[in-house]
C-alpha cells in the first residue's frame, strides 16, 4: 500500500511536471530574443553600449520620441518651446504617468535624473554628452520643466528621445545597475548574468508614442532578452525554437533558414558612421596620399559584402551611411574599385615589384602594413581585406587583438590602417574620430591634423540652421575622402532574422523595434 | 593537461628495450599515420596546387572535388593547402611546446630531486603555484601578454606543461639519488654536475620521452583550443584549430570546412597517444 | 592528522601568496588598457579617457595598487570589476554554482562511463575486446573537446532536436550536452587508470590467495579488486575537479553557459584586474581545499598511507 501510494506521487509528479511545461509552451505571449552582446549596466546615465540600448528602451521611457523618418513627437513630454539660442527648453509634461514602483513622475523626477548625470560626469557616458553644457534643470511645477544650458543645443531635442535619457524613477536610483525601474512598457523582472533577462508587461501602460500602432499595455505577456555571443548558437537557438529572433545572425546560415519558408528577415539601414579603416597618415608608407588613395581604390566593397556578409550588408562609400543627417552624396562618388587605378597610384608613389614576389617595394623595402583587428567584429572580412590590398602588392600584417589591446595598440599610433565604425542618428560622432584634438589619447586613429576640417566638426556642432549644419558635415566628409584617410567597407545594416510567427516589427530610428507594438501568431 | 598528468601517474621507469614497441601493431600503425603526416605537410609546397592564402571569392564554398579535394572555404581558398601548411604549424607547435615543456621541467626537476634541502622545498612551492594558477589562465595571460602568434603559443602550452615534467623527474631524481652507485660517484670527489648530466639524467630519459610522445598531443590539442577563443595563430595563416573556429559559422553550409581539420587534429593525437601508450608501456613493461 | 591539517593550511597560505603577487606582476605588466577595454568599440574624447582611468585609480603605482588589493583581502572584499562597478564577489559566487555543476555533472558521467570501460577492458585484458576498449578510450582522450561539442550539436541540437543547444541555465536539460562533451574526454583518463590499476590489483599475491582458497572470480573482483582499484581513481578525481576552470572556458563558450569560464574570458579581454585577481584567488582556494580533501580521503580508505 505504501509503496502505491509513492509511486503514485511520483507519477503525480511527473505529470503535473510534463502539464506544466506542456502549458508554458503553449503560450504564445512569450517573446525571446537572442542578443550578441550581454548589457553591462541597465542604468541609462552609465549606457554606453548599443548592447543596453534595447533593453533601456523598453523599461523607461523618454522625454521626446522620434518616429521612423526622424519626427519628432511627443512623448513624456506633451509639449515644448525653445528661445532663440536653443539654451532654455520649457517642457510641459504628462500628468497621468507613474513608475513601476508607483512613484509618480513629475518635473521633478526628470530634474533629479538629469543632476544626477551631471554630478556624475561620468565621462564616457553617452547621457554625459547628451547633457554637456548643462547649468540647472528647473521644476516649475509638477508638470513644467525648464533646462538651461551654456550652450546653443541644436540637437537636444533629438537627443531626448535616445534610450539613455529615459527617466528612472527618482526612488529607486541607487541600484539601477542590476534592478531598473522605469515607466516604459516592460517591468524589469529579473537578471541572470551571462544568461537572460526578463521583462514583464507593464499592464498599466497607456503612453506610448502617438506614432506607434498601439500606445497602450504590450501585446506579449514577457520578453526574454537571452545572451548567445556566438552567432552560430543564436542561429541554431532559433532553430529549435529556444529564440524567436535572433540579432546579426551569422550572414551563411540565413538563406537556408528564410528557404524553409518559417523565418523572416528584417534589416534596416544604421545612421552614423559605417564600418571603415581609418589609414594613419603619420607613418610611412600611409603618409604618401597616393598610397591611401590607392588602398582605397584596390578594395572592391560590392564584392567583400557579398564574399563576407552574403549580401546582408551595404557597401559603403564614404563615412556617413546614406541614412545619416548630412550625408554627402559628393564624397561618396570619389572612388571606386579600380585595380588599374590603384597600381597606377603606387607605381607613381615608386611602389614597384622589383623582385617579382608579388609585394611592392621601394629601396628595398617591402611595402607593408600594418593592421591590428578584433576578430570579434572584424573576422567575417578581415582577411578579405587584406586579400584585396595583396592583389595590389601590399603586404598585409594582420595582428589580431583583444578590446583592450586594439585601442592602445592603434592610440599609440602603431597601426597602419585600424577599423572604425559607430551608429548614431546624429552625424556629432564624426568630430570623435576626426578632430585633431582627440589625436592623443583619444580616437583620432588617422592622426591627421587639419584646420578647416577641426573647423567644420566644431561649427556643426553648434549650428543652429539645419541646412547649414548640414553643409558643414559635408564639408567635413569632403575633407576627410579627398584626403584619402579611410577606407569605407560596408553599412552598419541591422539585421534581425525571426520565426515567421512574430507580427508588427517596426523599427526606431537607431534600429531597434519598439517591442510593445509586437505579437506573436498563433 | 589532465591526460597528461594521468598519465604520469601511471608512468614508472622500469627498464625495458624499446625493441618491444615495433612488436606492437597499434604502434607501428600509428607511427606510419604520423611519417605519413608529417611528410605531407612537410611537402606542403610540392604537394599543395595554390597558396594556403589566396582568396578567390567568385570559387567560394566548393564542394570537395577533383580541382579542391578538400573543397573550398567562405573566402574561396583551397582547403587542401589550408589543411597541408596548417598540419605543419599544429604539429610544430604540438612538438616544440612539449619541448619548452621538458627542457624547462627536467631541469627544473632535477635540481630539486638532486640538490633536496631548501631549494627543493622553493622549488616545490613554484610548481605548486603554477599548478594552482589554472592553466588555461596561464595560456590566457601568456598569450595577452606576448601577443597572439605561432611562437608565443608555443610558449604559452609549454609553460604550462612544466608541473608534469618538474614532478616526475624531481622524482626520479630523489630515487637515484639515494643510490649507492651516486653515493660513490660523490666520495670519489665527481662535481654535481657531472653526477646529475651522468648518473641521473639517463635515468629519467625514457619515461621524460613518454611525456613528451603524450605532452605533443596534448600541445595540439591545447594549442587549438586557444586558436578556438581566438588567441591562438593569426589569420590569414592556416593552423588546425583556427580554421577549425573559423568553418564553425558554416558548419550547416560546408562541412568540408571543419571536418577536415577536426580529423586532422584527431588522427594526428590519436596516433601520437597510440605511439606513447605503447612507448609508455614498454617503459613499465607491462606488456599487452 | 591535525599537525597535517596545521602544516596544510600554512603551506596554502604560501602557494596563495605566490598565485596572488604572480597574478598581479604579470597582469599590470602586460599590454593593454582597461579604460580603453571598457570603452570598447565606441570612440570617447582624450579628456574623458585620461578622466576614467584617473577614476579606477590605474595612475597608482603598482605597489601602491597591489597594498590596496591585499587591504582588501584581508578584510574579506574582493573589491569593484572594473567594467560593471559591482563587488567582484558577488559577480563570482553568482556564476560559480553553474561551473560546479557543469563539472560535477561531468565527473559523474566520467566516473560512470570510465569505470565501466576500465573494468571490462581489464578483466577481458589482452582479448579483442580489451584491445577494441583501449583504441576507443585513447580516441576519447585524443578528441579536442570542442570538436566533440560540435558534433553533439550537430546530431542531438540541429539533426535529430532532442536537447538543447543553448537552453536558459534553468532548464535542467540544458546541463546535458555540455557534461557530456567534457565527461567524455574525462571517461578515457578514467578508464585507463582503472584499467591499469585494475590489472596491477589482480596480479597481488591476496588476489592469487583468494583464488586458491576457491572464491569465485566474480566475487574476487568485487570484494576484493574492485575497492582497490578504486584508490587512485580518487586521486584523479581530485585532480580533474581541480581543473574545473580549465574545462569551462571552451564548452561554456560553445554551450552559452553562464558560468566562471566565460567570466573569466571575458575579465581577461577587459583587462577586469579586480575581476581577474578575484577568479584566480577563488580557484587557487577551491583547487587546495579540493586537494586536501583529497589526501585526507585518499588516507580513509587506503590504511597504508599516512599523512605527516
Amino acid at each position: 500500500m505504501r509503496v502505491q501510494t509513492r509511486v503514485l506521487i511520483v507519477v503525480l509528479l511527473v505529470l503535473a511536471l510534463t502539464g506544466a511545461s506542456a502549458l508554458s509552451a503553449q503560450s504564445s505571449g512569450a517573446l525571446t530574443i537572442g542578443l550578441a552582446t550581454e548589457p553591462v549596466s541597465l542604468d541609462p546615465a552609465k549606457g554606453l553600449f548599443i548592447a543596453e540600448q534595447w533593453v533601456l528602451m523598453n523599461i523607461y521611457d523618454t522625454l521626446t520620441r522620434v518616429d521612423q523618418a526622424g519626427e519628432l513627437h511627443p512623448g513624456l513630454a506633451t509639449g515644448w518651446e525653445v528661445n532663440d539660442d536653443a539654451t532654455e527648453f520649457t517642457f510641459t509634461l504628462r500628468s497621468d504617468v507613474t513608475f513601476h514602483d508607483g512613484t509618480p513622475f513629475n518635473a521633478q523626477a526628470v530634474k533629479a535624473y538629469f543632476d544626477r548625470i551631471a554630478e556624475a560626469g561620468d565621462p564616457v557616458a553617452i547621457a554625459t554628452s547628451v547633457l554637456s553644457g548643462y547649468v540647472e534643470a528647473e521644476a516649475v511645477d509638477d508638470t513644467t520643466l525648464v533646462v538651461r544650458f551654456a550652450d546653443p543645443k541644436p540637437i537636444f531635442l533629438n537627443d531626448l528621445s535616445r534610450p539613455w535619457m529615459g527617466i528612472p524613477s527618482p526612488a529607486a536610483s541607487g541600484e539601477l545597475d542590476t534592478n531598473p525601474v522605469g515607466s516604459g512598457p516592460f517591468v524589469f523582472e529579473e537578471w541572470t548574468p551571462q544568461d537572460h533577462i526578463t521583462l514583464t508587461r507593464n499592464e498599466a501602460y497607456a503612453w506610448g508614442p502617438e506614432f506607434a500602432a498601439t500606445s497602450g499595455a504590450p501585446l506579449v505577456e514577457t520578453v526574454t532578452f537571452r545572451f548567445l555571443p556566438e552567432g552560430a548558437t543564436r542561429l541554431t537557438a532559433l532553430q529549435s525554437g529556444e529564440i524567436d529572433i535572433a540579432e546579426e545572425p551569422p550572414a551563411f546560415g540565413v538563406q537556408s533558414l528564410l528557404d524553409t519558408g518559417m523565418y523572416k528577415l528584417e534589416t534596416f539601414p544604421a545612421p552614423g558612421m559605417p564600418s571603415h579603416m581609418m589609414i594613419n597618415t603619420e607613418h610611412s608608407p600611409t603618409d604618401d596620399i597616393r598610397v591611401r588613395q590607392a588602398m582605397i581604390h584596390a578594395v572592391d566593397q560590392e564584392q567583400l559584402v557579398q564574399t563576407a556578409f552574403a549580401g546582408l550588408q551595404s557597401p559603403a562609400f564614404n563615412v556617413l551611411s546614406p541614412t545619416t543627417f548630412g550625408y554627402s552624396e559628393e564624397a561618396a562618388n570619389l572612388y571606386r574599385y579600380d585595380p588599374e587605378r590603384a597600381a597606377a597610384l603606387l607605381d607613381e608613389a615608386g611602389w614597384v615589384d622589383s623582385d617579382g614576389d608579388g609585394i611592392r617595394d621601394k629601396d628595398g623595402q617591402p611595402l607593408t602594413i600594418v593592421y591590428p583587428a578584433l576578430p570579434a567584429y572584424e573576422e567575417a572580412y578581415m582577411e578579405l581585406l587584406a586579400a584585396y590590398l595583396n592583389q595590389a602588392g601590399i603586404a598585409v600584417d594582420i595582428q589580431t587583438m583583444d578590446d583592450a589591446g586594439i585601442f592602445e595598440f592603434a592610440a599609440a599610433g602603431n597601426h597602419h590602417i585600424v577599423n572604425m565604425g559607430w551608429t548614431s542618428s546624429d552625424p556629432g560622432v564624426l568630430s570623435f574620430v576626426y578632430h585633431s584634438s582627440n589625436i592623443e589619447g583619444g580616437s583620432a586613429f588617422t592622426r591627421f591634423v587639419d584646420p578647416e576640417l577641426d573647423a567644420a566638426l566644431e561649427n556643426a556642432a553648434t549650428e543652429l540652421d539645419e541646412e547649414a549644419r548640414a553643409a558643414l558635415y559635408e564639408q567635413a566628409q569632403m575633407i576627410i575622402m579627398e584626403n584619402a584617410l579611410a577606407i569605407p567597407l560596408y553599412n552598419y545594416d541591422r539585421v534581425m532574422v525571426m520565426d515567421a510567427r512574430v507580427e508588427g516589427w517596426v523599427f526606431d530610428p537607431e534600429g531597434y523595434p519598439l517591442l510593445s507594438q509586437i505579437s506573436l501568431a498563433e | 593537461m589532465a591526460n597528461l598528468a594521468a598519465t604520469t601517474a601511471i608512468l614508472n621507469n622500469k627498464r625495458h628495450p624499446f625493441r618491444r614497441l615495433l612488436r606492437q601493431p597499434g604502434a607501428v600503425i600509428s607511427l606510419l599515420i604520423l611519417i605519413g603526416l608529417v611528410a605531407a605537410t612537410a611537402g606542403a609546397p610540392l604537394l599543395a596546387s595554390r597558396p594556403p592564402n589566396e582568396a578567390n571569392p567568385l570559387a567560394a564554398f566548393r564542394p570537395p572535388d577533383a580541382e579542391f579535394p578538400m573543397g573550398t572555404d567562405n573566402l574561396g581558398r583551397d582547403m587542401l593547402a589550408r589543411f597541408l601548411y596548417g598540419g605543419r604549424v599544429s604539429l610544430q607547435i604540438g612538438l616544440f611546446a612539449a619541448a619548452i615543456g621538458a627542457v624547462i621541467g627536467v631541469t627544473i626537476g632535477l635540481i630539486a630531486g638532486y640538490a633536496g634541502g631548501w631549494i627543493d622545498s622553493v622549488i616545490g612551492w613554484f610548481i605548486e603555484v603554477l599548478m594552482t594558477f589554472p592553466g588555461v589562465l596561464l595560456a590566457l595571460i601568456v598569450v595577452a601578454i606576448l601577443g597572439p602568434g605561432v611562437v608565443n603559443v608555443m610558449i604559452a602550452v609549454g609553460v604550462s606543461f612544466v608541473p608534469s615534467f618538474t614532478r616526475m623527474t624531481r622524482a626520479a631524481a630523489l630515487q637515484v639519488r639515494e643510490q649507492d652507485y651516486v653515493t660513490a660517484a660523490r666520495a670519489f670527489g665527481s662535481n654535481d654536475f657531472s653526477i646529475i648530466v651522468r648518473h641521473i639524467a639517463p635515468n629519467v630519459i625514457r619515461p621524460v620521452l613518454a611525456l613528451i610522445t603524450l605532452g605533443t598531443g596534448s600541445a595540439i590539442l591545447e594549442a587549438a583550443a586557444l586558436s578556438f577563443i581566438g588567441l591562438g595563430v593569426q589569420p590569414p595563416d592556416p593552423e588546425w584549430g583556427a580554421m577549425l573556429n573559423a568553418g564553425r559559422a558554416f558548419v550547416g553550409q560546408a562541412w568540408w570546412v571543419t571536418a577536415f581539420p577536426g580529423l586532422g587534429i584527431f588522427l594526428t593525437v590519436l596516433s601520437i597517444n597510440l605511439l606513447g601508450d605503447a612507448l609508455s608501456d614498454v617503459a613499465a613493461g607491462t606488456d599487452l | 592528522m591535525n599537525r597535517y591539517l596545521v602544516r596544510r593550511f600554512f603551506l596554502s597560505l604560501l602557494v596563495l601568496a605566490g598565485v596572488s603577487v604572480l597574478t598581479f606582476l604579470i597582469l599590470h605588466l602586460a599590454p593593454g588598457d582597461p579604460v580603453y577595454a571598457i570603452l570598447g568599440r565606441q570612440a570617447a574624447s582624450a579628456e574623458s579617457v585620461q578622466a576614467l582611468r584617473a577614476s579606477l585609480g590605474l595612475n597608482d603605482p603598482l605597489p601602491v595598487q597591489y597594498a590596496r588589493f591585499l587591504e582588501n583581502i584581508v578584510r574579506g572584499d574582493l573589491g569593484t570589476s572594473i567594467r560593471t562597478d559591482r563587488p567582484v564577489i558577488s559577480m563570482i559566487a553568482e556564476q560559480l554554482p553553474s561551473t560546479i555543476q557543469l563539472t560535477l555533472a561531468s565527473m559523474a558521467i566520467a566516473t560512470v562511463v570510465g569505470l565501466f570501460i576500465g573494468l571490462v577492458s581489464a578483466l577481458n585484458r589482452g582479448r579483442w575486446l580489451d584491445r577494441v576498449l583501449t583504441v576507443a578510450i585513447i580516441a576519447g582522450v585524443s578528441m579536442p573537446t570542442f570538436w566533440l561539442g560540435i558534433l553533439l550539436i550537430l546530431l542531438f541540437s540541429v539533426q535529430l532536436r532532442w536537447l538543447p543547444s543553448a537552453a536558459p541555465a534553468s532548464d535542467p536539460r540544458s546541463l546535458i550536452l555540455p557534461a557530456l562533451t567534457l565527461g567524455l574526454a574525462e571517461a578515457a583518463v578514467i578508464a585507463r587508470i582503472v584499467r591499469a590499476s585494475l590489472i596491477d590489483v589482480l596480479d597481488q599475491p591476496y588476489l592469487m590467495v583468494a583464488h586458491a582458497k576457491g572464491l569465485r572470480p566474480r566475487r574476487i573482483n568485487w570484494r576484493h579488486a574492485l575497492p582497490n582499484a578504486m584508490i587512485p581513481i580518487v586521486s584523479i578525481l581530485g585532480l580533474q575537479f581541480g581543473l574545473l576552470l580549465s574545462g569551462s572556458v571552451v564548452v561554456e563558450a560553445l554551450f552559452a553557459r553562464p558560468g566562471l569560464g566565460r567570466l573569466t574570458v571575458t575579465a581577461i579581454n577587459s583587462r577586469d584586474f579586480p575581476l581577474i585577481q578575484g577568479i584566480v584567488l577563488v580557484i587557487a582556494i577551491i583547487y587546495l581545499l579540493v586537494n586536501t580533501l583529497t589526501d585526507l580521503l585518499y588516507a580513509v580508505i587506503n590504511p597504508r598511507v599516512r599523512l605527516t
